[in-house]
């Protein structure tokens, strides 16, 4: 994969630059188009089916819940429907701005979930580190950092097995009714827990017997990556690019792909 | 004896191209001591967790007295066939022993006496009785492995499988538990037992399924299955320290498998057929 030869701060900075291409826009046609080239460039990299289901949920589920959320609160443009929070008054409307916002919300969590769930499910936390370190950040907070997303898979592990602990005694997330299975996930909780303050407590003592220290700048990764040319090419073509999306969008006059100029 | 589990051609992978289970078809019967052993990654806790529903066979089938695991849920199949699980923190998070040994119990809806009952009985068993009122987390790996067990006796089933029952624990916990998992078996239950621990095997186990590469590549019992040199090397395990010796000793006949049974083979006594 192209991902994994390029220079790690690169493909950091690449996606940053992705992930502020949907806050420019408020247009659900410019986001749903942004939303389309993010998608084809994430499916030419290649992307999992266990990730095309984990996005459909998260980001599916986060761009219908945005949406629903946003559909009342916006008070610009012609209303189709008022009226108002029963007991404190509070106005809701649902405007012809209002729908085109809400949806705007959507496709922009749609598209934050899709970039960010790719870079963090394909990158090592090692990468992280290494691309976070190339852009200044001190190595023992990129570590830091890339040990916590590291943690995740590992809990989620945890929670499975957990899960199926409880089910051989008998415990069935499946059946009761919606406050039931709430209750039933409480019982996951205690071991998740306390198994991840233990993991916790292991990793600790694990980086303490190898020497690791918190502002330490003698460490220095064995095989570092060099910037190619191409990278910079392509880095600069990219801040360039939206620069200029981002003049057409916030300054020029026009705002296109704006519907409420002054709120991002 | 009449078979309680049944694998027929089972098939199971988490990914289509890798399959961890290739076609493994067997019979567990009634009261029987089963060990299954083999390399990490050979597919032995995968083909345990068949046994209960947790994993749902891709191609063939596994009955559970006689009822196709497909057709059942974990929590239904929990009745019958407990799963006791390597790491007991991965299930306790009740504030009392009592409490945690009852959560089967209640799942199954059984009335206040009888879960009450069910409990002490628990207890009684691993040796923790009048420990009810105790707080589990902070106890030694060894009680926390015997609440594990009692957590699922509670519930009655007729098959335990333990995955690695003796990990982590010291020699005196080690024996503890595998005279806990002998009584088991003495008052009826049958016991299949994932293990890496060939001194285990050799002195508890009637039958032992080998297990390579997501293929059952040999049953039988113990004595049989260490004579079998070859398989074990390609499946990563190695015959129990006693076993080898007497090999290497040239001793005729059936060779010991214990240190009991060598002690008898060298003294000549009588009982060592």
């Amino acid at each position: 994969m192209a991902m994994k030869h390029a220079h790690p701060s690169f493909v950091l900075l690449m996606f940053l630059l992705l992930g502020l291409l949907p806050f420019l826009f408020q247009d659900p046609r410019a986001l749903a188009v942004v939303w389309l080239c993010n998608l084809v460039l994430i499916a030419r990299l290649g992307w999992k089916r266990s990730m095309v289901k984990a996005y459909a949920l998260v980001g599916g589920v986060g761009a219908v819940f945005a949406a629903i959320t946003w559909l009342p609160f916006t008070n610009v443009g012609v209303a189709y429907w008022s009226g108002s929070v029963p007991l404190i008054n509070y106005p809701l409307q649902v405007t012809d701005i209002g729908v085109l916002w809400a949806l705007g919300m959507g496709l922009r969590l749609a598209n934050v979930a899709l970039l960010s769930m790719y870079y963090l499910l394909s990158t090592s936390p090692r990468e992280i580190a290494m691309g976070l370190r190339g852009l200044g950040v001190p190595f023992s907070v990129s570590y830091l950092l890339s040990l916590i997303f590291r943690f995740i898979p590992l809990v989620k592990n945890d929670l499975a097995t957990i899960r199926e602990a409880q089910m051989v005694r008998g415990m069935s997330t499946v059946e009761g009714n919606a406050f039931e299975r709430i209750k039933k996930y409480g019982f996951l909780l205690v071991p998740l827990i306390f198994s991840s303050l233990k993991r916790v407590q292991l990793i600790a003592n694990a980086l303490d017997a190898k020497g690791f220290q918190i502002r330490n700048s003698q460490h220095r990764f064995y095989r570092s990556k060099r910037w190619k040319k191409a990278e910079v090419v392509m880095l600069l073509a990219g801040v360039c690019a939206v620069a200029s999306l981002f003049y057409i969008a916030r300054v020029h006059p026009e705002h296109i792909g704006v519907l409420i100029p002054g709120r991002i | 004896m009449s078979s309680v589990i049944e694998l027929d051609d089972v098939w199971y992978g988490y990914d289509r191209e890798k399959p961890v289970l290739n076609g493994v078809s067997l019979q567990i019967r009634q009261g029987e001591f089963v060990a299954v052993i083999g390399g990490n990654g050979s597919g032995k806790t995968t083909l345990a967790k068949h046994c209960n529903g947790l994993y749902k066979p891709s191609k063939g089938s596994v009955k559970v007295n006689g009822c196709d695991t497909k057709t059942m849920s974990t929590a239904e199949l929990a009745r019958t066939v407990a799963y006791c699980y390597q790491n007991p923190d991965h299930q306790i998070f009740h504030s009392t022993i009592a409490a945690e040994v009852s959560f089967g119990p209640k799942n199954m809806g059984w009335p206040a006496e009888k879960i009450e009952q069910a409990v002490n009985e628990a207890l009684e068993a691993v040796g923790l009785g009048g420990m009810g009122e105790a707080e589990p987390y902070f106890s030694s790996k060894g009680t926390r492995q015997k609440i594990a067990v009692a957590s699922i006796l509670a519930m009655k089933p007729q098959v335990i499988v333990l995955d690695e029952p003796t990990t982590g624990l010291d020699y005196r916990g080690m024996l503890e538990m595998m005279e806990l998992v002998r009584r088991l078996h003495a008052a009826g239950h049958t016991i299949i037992v994932i293990t890496h621990d060939m001194r285990l095997v050799a002195e508890y186990a009637e039958r032992v399924l080998v297990m390579h590469r997501g293929s059952l590549v040999c049953d039988g019992d113990p004595q049989s299955v260490f004579a079998a040199p070859d398989i074990l090397a390609s499946a990563q395990v190695e015959a129990p320290a006693v076993y080898r010796f007497g090999e290497a000793a040239g001793m005729k006949g059936p060779l010991p498998l214990t240190l009991q049974q060598m002690t008898q083979k060298i003294a000549g006594g009588g009982q060592w057929r």
